[in-house]
């Protein structure tokens, strides 16, 4: 109301401005006394906003009005149909019809005129009867009952078309982070074995104060293996080769294969030898610093992988359980479209019967 | 609205007429009192029964719906001033089957021409009263928009969620009531004089001929303003939704229609250069400023269309040629203004081009968009968008090669209201050529006539959003149901039923 009311304010202060402007740039009355006239009619029709319309409380001038506000509100009645309208207009035209042309035509036009204008007042005063309410056949009601099902059949189907994005949304999430986690252990077991690997390759260079126990007895066995294979090698390598070239070149093949065997055997060893010092409280057992570092390190990267599996483990079990969340939305969203097309059915049916 | 197509139909004939009488030099078609009733009709019927009533008739329909109301404020006011508005048509066209014919002196009928001692006719009576009932019937009209749009506005629809259109006729309203009874004023005093032995215009009794010309205008000018403001909404409301983007500049288009409105009330004499008498700086001034706002408007939709991807309808279409249309009457527009391109230019066919670029152009193609835009709305039945087009582009071609030449007929010095003339050095071909095009719009116009026809024979159904619209009216039933409305989405923007059918994109307004 306040824009309304504005809108006129500043019609008036227009109107009055350009009729002050247009004397002093004119000193004519006649277009003077017009704009005069309009400005002063302006004027009249900003009053009466601020007078008549002050009180008034428009649910349409809140922002955030919403139907519900204005529920009850009385709009007044609208007049389906009046014959009266018509004969006033008809009236009119005899009257103005007959004080050009045909002066007696003046007279019905004018008792005509009065007529209807008689017949619209009392119908205004009688309105206040029901009978336009009747009018409101059941035809209408029933098919607003439709319309207003299948509106709420469509909001439906919208809210669950929304929920369906959302749960793909938080599935998709949730199965992104059980990847991740995934390669994450991935990563862990990678470096664990990084680890064991050098580990390893520290207990075949001191294979020999392993076999003396230095490095814990439960590794005393596997070092005297590798440094038993280590001598083997070595002899094997300090007896030189006897015969013609053939038989020379069968002894090397066989001593390589030999050589590598055994080589094999030794990583083998080693590596189990590292498995026991990665064992939790092993690591002390080791007088060498680096190895007794990367059993620490070792004993690190072991736990972060246990919290690793723990975690994927977490993540995938909730992915599934929102897989099948949002197989079930799918399935609603099916029904719902099925019940939105019976109700477009049921509507369009009522609105095409006569 | 269908009356007033009726009387479209009636003064396009008339118009017809015209251009085959000046198709050659010399003609003999019709003699020159006829052909001046003739040319006195069709300004007539095309501005007082077609342009406006077209517009009022559009807004009763669009109002309500666009703003979420029931019905019209009055609608037994409403229904008085369609039958004061039918019965006022009848009477001027009437006139052609009274003593001595319709009245023959021009659409704006200067006194002393149209006063008794000339215009001995009753042809001139019936066109004075059937005006003064269709300017009654415009006020009331008037007086029933701004009621309906200030106080039945569906919860949430603030005046500046208003759609553009409802603004324009808001704007329009406030210069009907402002210029209107100026009209029914001068009307009244024209009468008196010439039945009442009134001397208002008789210069020899003391009267001022010029006096009528003064209130004549001050309704005149403003009347073109009430003629084009719908339609610059109509525009408005089109071009949003088929450049799939929200409108550009949704404040500048409201001041800006306030601001036409506003100016438009102090340019009438800028119709009297000629006659010495007015202050021609203040309204050469005053007709300059108003190509501002206009200028702010096409901005506007350029700036609407720019960067959208445009969907080409036929109203999209039609509201394209509008803009190209009104453009050169604008321009021409600015450059009558100017007092001594006035003086050469009054009354030459430079004048006639000029306004019907403006009236033809413009509010005759927006006439077009609107009908192809909301004829489901209204009717249940979709038009052919193929005939559509060829609707537009016979239109449009038409429109252009009548009167594009009439601007180098004027400069070359034709009078405008002439029912013959010499074979003056090039005239008979640029007439030649105008008459043409008149026959290509009548081709143009019977295409429409028959997409029409086709239509409403058809069984199917418009669906309910046949353009993703964006205004309520598009939200219920096509056609609406008797109270227009079952239900209502929130209003929480200008684009209610776009924000309801896309709310993952729906603007959130604080508060």
């Amino acid at each position: 109301m306040i824009t309304g009311r504005r809108l006129f304010v500043s019609s008036a202060v227009f109107g009055i401005a350009i009729a002050v402007v247009y004397w002093f740039s004119s000193h004519s009355p006649d277009g003077t006394i017009l704009l005069g006239l309009m400005a002063t009619a302006l004027v009249f029709a900003a009053g009466y906003m601020f007078i008549a319309e002050r009180e008034a409380r428009l649910v349409g001038d809140r922002s955030n009005a919403s139907n519900a506000d204005a529920s009850g509100e009385r709009l007044g009645v609208f007049t389906v149909a009046s014959p009266w309208p018509i004969a006033v207009a008809f009236g009119a035209f005899l009257l103005l019809l007959g004080l050009a042309i045909f002066p007696v035509l003046a007279v019905f036009g004018l008792v005509l005129l009065l007529f209807g204008l008689l017949c619209l007042g009392r119908e205004s005063s009688l309105r206040s009867a029901p009978t336009e309410g009747a009018r409101a056949s059941e035809m209408l009601a029933l098919w607003g009952a439709a319309k207003r099902v299948l509106e709420t059949e469509r909001t439906r189907l919208a809210d669950d078309e929304i929920a369906v994005e959302r749960a793909r949304s938080t599935y998709a999430r949730a199965n992104e982070a059980a990847t991740q986690a995934d390669s994450e252990l991935a990563e862990l077991k990678l470096e664990r074995h990084v680890l064991l690997r050098k580990l390893a390759e520290i207990c075949t260079q001191n294979a020999s104060q392993i076999a003396s126990g230095e490095w814990g007895t439960s590794l005393v066995e596997r070092g005297h293996q590798m440094q038993m294979l280590q001598e083997k090698a070595k002899r094997r390598a300090q007896d030189p080769l006897k015969g013609n070239w053939f038989s020379k070149l069968v002894q090397g093949i066989s001593r390589f294969a030999n050589d590598s065997n055994n080589a094999v055997t030794v990583w083998r060893y080693a590596q189990e030898c590292a498995q026991l010092l990665a064992r939790p409280g092993n690591g002390s057992a080791s007088p060498d610093p680096i190895a007794k570092r990367l059993v620490t390190e070792i004993a690190g990267v072991d736990a972060n992988i246990v919290r690793a599996i723990a975690n994927a483990v977490n993540l995938r079990s909730h992915e599934a359980s929102l897989k099948s969340e949002l197989q079930s939305a799918q399935r609603t969203v099916l029904r719902r479209r099925t019940a939105v097309k019976s109700a477009e059915g049921r509507y369009w049916g009522l609105r095409d019967s006569p | 609205m269908c009356t007033s197509i009726f009387y479209f139909f009636l003064a396009g004939l008339l118009a017809l007429v015209i251009r085959a009488q000046l198709s050659q030099p010399g003609m003999m078609l019709v003699g020159p009192h006829q052909y001046a009733q003739i040319f006195t009709l069709h300004g007539t019927a095309m501005i007082f029964l077609f342009v406006v009533p077209f517009a009022l008739g559009l807004a009763n329909f669009l109002i309500p719906l666009q703003i979420g109301a029931p019905d019209m404020a009055f609608p037994r006011l409403n229904a008085f001033t369609y039958w004061l508005f039918f019965f006022g048509g009848i009477t001027i066209f009437s006139g052609v089957f009274v003593n001595g014919g319709a009245a023959a002196s021009g659409w704006f009928a200067y006194a002393p021409l149209s006063e008794i001692r000339i215009s001995t006719g009753e042809g001139q009576d019936l066109w004075i009263i059937g005006l003064l009932m269709t300017s009654i019937s415009g006020i009331l009209t008037a007086v029933n928009f701004i009621t309906t749009t200030f106080l039945y506005r569906a919860p949430g629809m603030t005046m500046w969620r208003l759609p553009i259109f409802v603004w324009e006729m808001v704007a329009t309203s406030l210069l009907i009531l402002m210029a209107f009874p100026s009209l029914a004023a001068v009307l009244a005093m024209l009468f008196i004089d010439r039945h009442l032995g009134g001397e208002f215009f008789t210069a020899s009794a003391g009267g001022n001929p010029v006096l009528y010309q003064h209130l004549f205008w001050f309704f005149g000018h403003p009347e073109v303003y009430i003629m084009i403001l719908p339609y610059f909404g109509v525009i408005s409301e089109i071009i949003p939704v088929f450049s799939r983007k929200p409108i550009f500049g949704y404040t500048g288009l409201v001041l800006s229609a306030f601001a036409i409105a506003g100016l438009s009330m102090g340019v009438w004499a800028h119709h009297m250069f000629t006659t010495g008498v007015v202050t021609n700086g203040f309204f050469a001034a005053i007709s300059f400023l108003i190509a501002v706002p206009t200028g702010v408007k096409f901005f506007n939709w350029v700036g609407t269309m720019w960067r959208g991807s445009i969907v080409f309808t036929t109203a999209m279409l039609f509201a394209i040629g509008f803009m190209l249309n009104f453009l050169i009457g604008g321009i021409t527009g600015v450059m009558v203004a100017s007092p001594p391109i006035d003086f050469q230019a009054e009354d030459s066919y430079f004048l006639v081009a000029h306004f019907h670029y403006v009236l033809g152009g413009g509010s005759l193609f927006a006439i077009f968009g609107a009908i192809y835009f909301w004829f489901p709305k209204v009717f249940g039945k979709m038009l052919s968008e193929r005939l559509g087009k060829w609707c537009f582009w016979l239109l449009f071609i038409g429109f252009n090669t009548t009167f594009f030449v009439m601007q180098f007929l004027g400069v070359m010095g034709m009078p405008r209201r002439v029912y013959t003339y010499a074979a003056l050095p090039g005239w008979g071909n640029l007439n030649l050529i105008a008459s043409i095009g008149s026959l290509i719009m009548a081709a143009g116009v019977l295409v429409f006539v028959w997409d029409i026809i086709t239509a409403s024979l058809s069984r199917k159904h418009a669906p309910d959003d046949p353009w993703g619209g964006y205004s309520l009216e598009w939200w219920t039933t096509s056609p609406p149901p008797e109270f227009n409305f079952v239900s209502l989405p929130p209003i929480r923007s200008e684009r209610p039923v776009f924000d309801a059918k896309h709310p993952e994109l729906a603007k959130e307004q604080p508060g």
